[in-house]
């Protein structure tokens, strides 16, 4: 079956595939712009092209060697004219964002927006400037989008993303006196390579490795140099073309050969682009080459077809195809998709075709309809199918309206059909016819209105300006208008100027500014960025979320609001950010006083200081008449130098006095006057007792024996009978003299009580000393203290004595678990009469 | 996906925090190609084996991990190194010296670098790289968003150090910000929690934080599956912070220190359960035997939250029905018998294992127990619970500061008896002060400074809120039971932990405000808020779980309440609630998130040192 609808432009390349040429536009330049003498750098997914002079062609002497960059949109239009007045310009490229890129000789890269204004630029660093630079190129990384240079003494610097350049070098190739031929760059792995080409040999140098290596590759024909290599733009493929006109193509890696091409020409082709088929990469992917006046399309395969065209023929590569530009009009080659061919190709008997031609009949009034359709009947869903998919590739919208109302057609014999993709389908070629339009120029397919994503569409309507298509469109596909809204704030503030009236229309439009995503700090921002800073204030204060204004707050000079939305948003980082930036503005007395106002901005303050800087810490503490911590600081501080101590010991009791802190003012003083003590007997002795607490040194001197010391130590420093008690105790049983211990017991009525003595005495396992010192106890620890000696028997008399069952029974539950079976039934018999007794 | 089965068990799945961490922690990974090495704040590998498994590591091309060291760089051929730390400066010194050292060695091919900080990035610790001139050394520092770590099905913390210290002492409030970022990450998975309530000032900070904060994410104000979040300040009730516990978790946690689920007991009390004795074991005694303890344990589910005394018993069961089934292997037994025997042995087996694993703790612990100085502190803590004798100084304590017994043993008591009688008598507290600094120098003032700053130990003033408390709120039970409790008092044997009391006062029909009389003595602000606008009458049709009046007669779905305690909460406090959530005719299930989860060592030593 064949139809006679647009097939005029299909051409095949070896059997089964189909390509075809579409015209995206006519275009006309100005009288300005002759092709023939320029060289174009397009963007792709249809975006704007930037055409200068040939750069490469030589300067003439004593004419004004400056050229003028035209950026036009795809469909021709005019957009802007950068009049160059900076170094020398090398090459340029578009970057995913469309920014265009201009590399100059001295390795500067300079970043113009499609408006011709120039946003900034960057280094390649500084070997790339003092060697200069011979090539560069643009390419998709992994990071975005990628620069790479060559200088003069052939070695490559790279950046992988332009709005964040981080410069790496490449290793080098090995020394030679040739220079190398051609060279290019692919993403292998997700890291940048570059092949470099130097007559036959060819090597390949990788991000992050150390060293270069070289690559073989088998050629049938004779060549002498390589003089042209082109990766594919999924960098799966790889053309080669030699001096000798040889086309060798393969796999990017170089691993396997699909073909060599004899192209039949020595000259140098002006350009080599990869037209890639989304649907079948391997089978039909295809070169186009382009020669002055001619056009050469060679399949992997082999096969080829020759187009004769303008002198001035440019290539735009693009993921699913390529774009041919010339002076008079601006055409697409893609491999015809399946569907369509399934639809509109020759001799084709498929479902969809059917429908289609069913669909016509229909149309006439004619009965064949029904003939045709009865034949498809069973496969009625795939011919619906592949008609709604049919129409999203094209680009005339009188074959999209046909093929749709085919499938709408169909539809209507399909029971409970699901419309959810014809609905869609609809949607999204509206909205791609709208941005083909002449007038806005974005000649889209449907891959890659699919790959960009609507958002990303609406963005780049937004920064054309295209408000209202933008709106449209959003309101179509059920978007979100903040960025176009905000889109159309910054417009406002930047044409505006009437600050009042800005925030207020503002503000009118924004009324929930959560709901839509908005945010007024990144739109004050932007007022801040133009040099409107009362402005910026203003829309600052209607951001409700105080951790966003503050480093706009701060920027803006407003330190003491952005300090108080800082405290407010009790984010510590933010407060930091602010004291840090406070600090180096304001004169020291200054920014304590503002601080003060702040107590938790203070408090981060103090704590900042104290691990940085430790004078300006005690500084806030004079200021701040802080006594206690004053005192605390410096006793601390001397407690880790022991040799400052007594000197500064008389100075922290005073701040502790200060702070209403007697005792510790006090204690101080008592361990000054001990300082002392301890070192005449340092003296004495000859050992060590500085750094000793009362209560060690008193112990010191118990083993030293020195009894009259002890005593004076004792009572100079009112050491409590209780503690003295307690350190003698411990001491005379911690050296088993037990005789001692009893003498000292007996010296006056314990202070402490006796059961520390049998604690002490258990301690030393010394049970029958223990014992001596139970019977002095009160009765009702007695039982406990007997049980902790293990004395069982004793302990189960004295609880018999004091009719005490409860405590009877826990010591049987003791005694149980041994085997001392005497004791057990002892017990048990004491408890037996107790009770009954009871 | 690694095993973190335990975590799914209850209506509101924690597995979800982890794998919300785990995805951050990939997304950090996947930010550097090729082989790795990771560098380690030494403080979060802990908290980070409850989200990670090393396999998954491993699959992202994780060579080797190391703590983060000053000095050189451990010797590995590795290109990349990624450094994840929390904002500590000392570990940006580290990190500097880590990075000058592989500039002196390597001068050609250096190592990549990337650092995370987690939970955010820290202008101060971004600050010190740079004035140490490493800042450009990084290919990426970036944030590495985890705030939480769950525990288990039903606990989960922020692992945050030294939370309590940071607020009280040094006024810093980072780790508000942070548990306010926290419930909002909770509220981004599990929806909206309508209600919130809660007791202290800085728990209303972390709620108003929480709200706004909230207002600017885009959460749906669907209804989540919490229904309610209590928030309590630890510093309400630091009595039961500091009181010995007396479950079995939480005894086990003050003995041996339980780090996220982790802990390790000497190797040479546990039976090398039929392996051969290799000499290792026999020669070294510093040796550790590393137990996970957590739910998916089924003995240790039983006996975690049991009084130690209670424990005993449901070993002694456990003996006998495991003997039991080791005998029923013997005797005569048809095939099919056999079979199901033999299917059942792999559970017995780790039956087996589990139950001599925890039959060894326990004697660990019983053995622990039972020396005289544990029972004599517990009797003097118990003293001060029941308001024996505030007024006085404590003789117990006074010879305890003369036998120069470890410090913080005796901070600990004194901070008891503070706070039972809202602070010391201005002699008694004097009186301290002196025979402290006789026995340990005038190192131990900063210390009592310090727990003064914050108000653990003060002089005596206004009502006596403990005491008022402990009978308005019933805090020490009369008719106690240990072993089948009937109340939540028995996880310190008589002494309800107060957070935890309120926390079941509140769930009474009364609620919340039948509470704020009872409360009213403690002189900090208590708040009642809703996130979600009340239904009006007209649109009563949406059903009654939109509407908030009508929560009290739900009586058949359980209310699942989120507790939150900023600043700390102990095992014996999760097992509290755990308790209460048990008790059918409370009809509740409790997700319980803290700072940190403290026993009475870590909590004052945090404090003090």
């Amino acid at each position: 079956m064949s139809l006679l609808y647009n097939i005029g432009d299909w051409f095949t390349l070896g059997t089964g595939n189909t390509y075809r040429k579409i015209e995206l536009y006519s275009m006309d330049f100005s009288d300005e712009v002759d092709l023939n003498h320029m060289k174009i750098f397009g963007s792709p997914f249809g975006g704007p092209i930037a055409i200068t002079k040939n750069l490469n062609e030589p300067k003439k002497v004593g004419v004004n060697t400056k050229p003028v960059i035209y950026i036009f949109s795809s469909s021709g239009k005019l957009i802007s004219k950068i009049n160059w007045n900076s170094g020398v310009l090398l090459t340029m490229g578009w970057s995913d964002s469309e920014e265009l890129l201009c590399i100059q000789e001295n390795g500067i890269v300079l970043i113009y927006n499609i408006f011709g204004q120039y946003q900034h630029k960057f280094s390649m660093g500084q070997e790339a400037t003092d060697t200069q630079i011979v090539d560069g190129r643009i390419y998709p990384s992994s990071q975005g989008t990628g620069i790479a240079v060559m200088t003069t003494h052939f070695r490559i610097f790279i950046a992988n993303n332009y709005q964040d350049p981080k410069v790496r070098f490449l290793p080098e190739i090995p020394k030679s006196v040739l220079d190398p031929t051609s060279w290019t760059v692919l993403i292998e792995d997700r890291k940048t390579t570059c092949l470099i080409a130097r007559d036959q040999e060819l090597f390949k140098v990788k991000q992050d490795d150390n060293i270069c290596t070289a690559v073989c590759i088998s050629f049938d024909f004779e060549f002498k140099a390589i003089r042209f290599m082109s990766v594919s733009y999924n960098n799966r493929h790889i053309a080669i073309y030699t001096n000798t006109g040889i086309l060798w193509l393969g796999t990017s890696d170089l691993r396997t050969k699909y073909c060599e091409f004899n192209c039949g020409r020595t000259e140098m082709p002006k350009q080599i682009e990869w037209c890639c088929d989304i649907e079948d990469p391997m089978k039909a992917d295809a070169v186009v080459i382009t020669y002055p006046s001619i056009l050469l399309i060679v399949g992997i395969n082999g096969d080829s077809n020759i187009y004769t065209y303008d002198p001035a023929i440019f290539l735009i590569p693009e993921s699913d195809g390529v774009r041919v530009l010339t002076n008079n009009y601006h055409e697409l080659i893609q491999k015809v998709p399946k569907c369509v061919t399934s639809i509109f190709g020759i001799n084709i008997s498929e479902p969809s075709s059917f429908l289609f031609e069913s669909y016509r009949k229909f149309c006439e009034r004619s009965h064949q309809s029904d003939e045709y359709l009865c034949l498809i009947m069973d496969k009625i869903e795939i011919a619906v199918d592949e008609c709604i998919k049919a129409a999203g590739y094209e680009f005339d919208t009188e074959t999209q309206k046909s093929l749709i109302s085919a499938a709408h057609f169909g539809k209507g014999f399909i029971h409970g059909h699901n419309p959810d993709d014809y609905i869609r389908m609809c949607k999204i070629l509206r909205v791609l016819n709208a941005v083909r339009k002449e007038d806005i120029g974005i000649p889209l397919t449907i891959n890659q209105f699919l790959h960009l994503t609507p958002a990303v569409i609406i963005d780049r309507l937004v920064f054309r300006k295209h408000y209202s298509l933008a709106i449209q469109i959003s309101k179509h596909l059920n978007l979100s208008e903040s960025r176009i809204m905000e889109h159309w704030a910054y417009h406002k503030i930047m044409y505006d100027n009437n600050d009042n009236e800005i925030v207020q229309k503002i503000s009118e439009k924004f009324k929930d500014p959560l709901k839509l995503g908005i945010s007024f700090c990144t739109i004050a921002k932007r007022a801040e960025e133009v040099g409107k800073t009362k402005l910026a204030i203003k829309l600052l204060e209607l951001e409700p979320n105080q951790s966003l204004q503050v480093p706009l707050l701060l920027k803006l000079g407003e330190n003491k609001k952005a300090l108080l939305a800082a405290t407010q948003s009790g984010d510590t980082d933010l407060i930091y950010m602010v004291l840090m930036q406070l600090k180096d503005q304001t004169p020291l007395s200054k920014f304590q006083m503002i601080i003060r106002e702040f107590p938790l901005a203070q408090n981060l303050y103090k704590k900042y200081c104290s691990l940085n800087n430790i004078t300006a810490l005690k500084d806030i503490y004079l200021q701040e008449d802080d006594f206690l911590a004053q005192a605390e600081m410096s006793l601390e501080e001397a407690l880790d130098s022991h040799i400052k101590l007594d000197s500064s010991l008389l100075d922290i009791s005073s701040n502790y006095k200060r702070a209403h802190k007697d005792i510790e003012a006090e204690i101080c003083d008592d361990h000054r006057k001990l300082m002392k003590q301890q070192k005449t007997l340092e003296e004495k002795y000859a050992r060590a007792f500085h750094g000793l607490s009362l209560h060690d040194t008193v112990r010191e001197l118990l083993v030293l024996g020195d009894l009259k010391m002890v005593e004076k130590v004792k009572n100079d420093h009112k050491m409590s009978d209780k503690h003295y008690w307690h350190l003698k105790v411990e001491i005379l049983s911690g050296n088993y003299q037990w005789e001692e211990l009893e003498k000292f017991s007996k010296s006056k009525k314990s202070p402490i009580g006796y059961e520390h003595f049998v604690d002490a005495c258990l301690k030393a396992r010394n049970i029958n000393e223990a014992k001596k010192y139970i019977i002095k106890c009160r009765e009702d620890k007695r039982i406990i203290l007997y049980n902790r000696a293990g004395l069982y028997e004793d302990s189960a008399k004295l609880a018999f004595e004091l009719r005490d069952t409860q405590s009877l029974i826990n010591i049987h539950n003791i005694v149980s678990l041994t085997n001392e079976n005497n004791l057990i039934s002892k017990i048990e018999s004491l408890i037996a009469s107790v009770s009954s007794k009871k | 996906m690694g095993d973190f089965s335990h975590l799914i068990t209850q209506k509101v799945n924690l597995a979800l925090v982890q794998e919300l961490a785990l995805n951050e922690l990939i997304e950090i990974l996947d930010k550097c190609e090729g082989t790795k090495v990771l560098m380690w704040d030494e403080t979060l590998t802990g908290p980070i084996s409850l989200i990670a498994k090393p396999e998954i590591l491993k699959d992202r091309n994780v060579v080797k991990m190391f703590p983060i060291k000053a000095g050189d760089l451990p010797n590995v051929d590795v290109r990349n190194f990624i450094f994840i730390t929390r904002p500590n400066l000392q570990l940006m010194n580290a990190i500097a010296s880590n990075i000058h050292s592989d500039e002196r060695k390597n001068r050609v091919y250096r190592k990549n670098f990337y650092l995370f900080f987690l939970p955010k990035r820290s202008l101060l610790c971004e600050n010190q790289l740079k004035s140490k001139g490493v800042y450009g050394n990084f290919q990426v520092i970036d944030d590495f968003k985890c705030q939480l770590f769950p525990f288990d099905s039903d606990v989960i913390s922020m692992e945050y150090p030294d939370a309590y210290k940071e607020i009280y002492i040094e006024g810093d409030y980072t780790c508000l910000h942070h548990s306010a970022t926290a419930l909002c990450t909770i509220q981004k998975l599990y929806g909206r929690i309508p209600k919130i309530v809660g007791k202290g000032k800085f728990a209303e900070k972390v709620k108003e934080l929480a709200k706004t904060m909230i207002l600017n994410e885009d959460i749906s104000i669907e209804r989540g599956s919490i229904d309610q979040l209590i928030i309590l300040d630890r510093s309400i009730d630091i009595m039961s912070a500091l009181a010995t516990q007396l479950t079995y978790e939480g005894l086990i946690d003050e003995f041996y220190g339980i780090n996220n689920t982790i802990v390790n007991f000497p190797a040479s009390k546990f039976n090398s359960q039929g392996e051969e004795a290799s000499f290792n074991r026999m020669t070294s005694t510093t040796e550790k035997k590393q137990i996970i303890l957590n739910s998916k344990e089924e003995l240790y589910v039983e006996l975690r939250d049991k009084n130690f005394n209670a424990v005993g018993p449901v070993l002694s069961r456990l003996a006998k029905t495991l003997t039991d089934a080791a005998n029923e292997r013997h005797g005569e037994k048809t095939i099919k018998e056999l079979k199901e025997i033999v299917e059942k042995l792999p559970k017995l087996k780790a039956n087996e294992l589990s139950f001599a694993n925890h039959t060894t703790i326990a004697s660990l612990i019983k053995e622990h127990i039972s020396q005289y100085d544990f029972l004599d502190e517990l009797s003097c803590e118990q003293d001060f619970m029941m308001c024996v004798d505030l007024d006085k100084s404590n003789e117990y304590i006074e010879g305890m500061i003369c036998k120069q017994k470890p410090l913080e043993n005796i901070l600990r008591l004194i901070c008891m008896q503070s706070a039972a009688g809202n602070g010391l008598k201005q002699k008694v507290f004097d009186g301290y002060k002196k025979e402290i600094a006789h026995s340990y120098g005038l190192d131990a003032l900063l210390k009592l400074g310090k727990l003064e700053k914050v108000g653990m130990i003060r002089v005596q003033s206004g009502a006596r809120s403990y005491n008022i408390l402990r009978k308005t709120l019933n805090l020490t039970v009369e008719d106690f039971m240990e072993v089948a409790p009937k109340d939540i008092s028995y996880v310190h044997s008589f002494y309800a932990p107060m957070l935890v009391r309120i926390v079941e006062h509140s769930l009474k029909p009364l609620g919340w405000n039948g509470l704020n009389d009872i409360l009213s003595c403690i002189p900090e602000p208590s708040f009642e808020d809703y996130q979600l606008p009340l239904v009006n009458g007209s649109s009563s049709t949406t059903g009654r779980r939109d509407s908030l009046t009508s929560e009290m007669s739900q009586s058949d779905i359980p209310r699942v309440i989120l507790v939150f305690f900023a600043g700390g909460c102990t095992f014996a406090e999760i097992s509290a609630l755990r308790f209460l959530s048990q008790q059918d005719d409370n009809n509740v299930e409790f997700v319980i998130a803290t700072t940190k989860i403290i026993n009475k060592h870590t909590f004052l030593s945090s404090i003090i040192n």
